[in-house]
């Protein structure tokens, strides 16, 4: 006999077909959840004008799958890809999160000359299972 | 002696396995904890050749920059995008934004009109919100 642990959201019974439906639960044991094996955090500067890369060591011994955020000053947190948080399109970009068996990159382009320059806070999250 | 909760994945042992990536779930390690859902429809309308941002909030009060993730769907059928929505069309350019304060998360659509006459756009935005801060 298969033994397992499973809780259903609110107002479905987890011992029905629909406890078998994994949107319909909160948890299952028999799936993988997602792992947060670390996080971490550092300050770096990019220059206006600049694709620059902001680099932390994780010491994780292997790659992990990432994501993360940065902030500038008060600025709002941005995910990868997004944009400085102002009208239009004249500020910074978080164009891209990476990772191998040591660190985690923060790439942020500051495209435009007389622009922004300036100290990020970028953190991550570094999750299981692994990349490689 | 420290206790824990941990499920192994199928034909691993859990008393002895240690590697994060045997198991299904160990109370060793954090998860993403739900918080809120949410979506949000912005529009707007460009006149060559303006750019027209369009702000929209919504409120989450963890007092906190939490993590969030979001996708966005630009009408084109079920298609959503992930990490924001890019396009560069014929006489239209469109970029969207995400961004977190510690009371509120902020969407941004920007329309830019490349060609001539008006261009149109509509974008909406599915956002999940976790109690995990971030510590920005």
């Amino acid at each position: 006999m298969t033994q397992l642990i499973r809780v259903s959201k609110q107002g479905i019974d987890v011992l029905g077909t629909a406890g078998t439906v994994p949107n319909n639960l909160i948890f299952d044991s028999t799936l993988n959840t997602f792992k947060i094996i670390g996080t971490g955090s550092v300050l770096g500067t990019v220059t206006s004008g600049n694709l620059g890369t902001i680099s932390v060591a994780h010491n994780l011994g292997t790659t992990p799958a990432v994501t993360g955020f940065i902030r500038m000053h008060s600025d709002r947190a941005i995910a990868p890809t997004g944009r400085q948080d102002v009208s239009g399109d004249s500020g910074y970009v978080f164009q891209s999160i990476a990772a191998d068996g040591s660190s985690v990159y923060f790439v942020i382009n500051s495209p435009f000359l007389g622009g922004i320059s300036g100290t990020y806070n970028c953190m991550y999250f570094a999750f299981e299972p692994p990349l490689s | 002696m420290t206790y824990k909760i941990a499920v192994s994945k199928s034909n691993i042992d859990v008393g002895t396995a240690t590697s994060p990536n045997s198991f299904n779930y160990s109370s060793d390690y954090n998860t993403l904890k739900y918080y809120a859902v949410g979506s949000i429809q912005l529009s707007g309308s460009a006149i060559f050749p303006n750019t027209t941002t369009k702000f929209g909030t919504i409120t989450h009060n963890l007092g906190y920059i939490p993590f969030f993730a979001f996708s966005v769907n630009a009408g084109a059928g079920s298609v959503y995008y992930p990490y924001g929505y890019v396009n560069v069309g014929a006489g239209v350019t469109e970029k969207t934004s995400v961004a977190a304060g510690t009371s509120d998360i902020r969407f941004k659509y920007d329309i830019t009109n490349t060609s001539s006459g008006t261009v149109f756009g509509t974008v909406t935005f599915f956002l999940k919100i976790f109690r995990n801060n971030t510590g920005l």
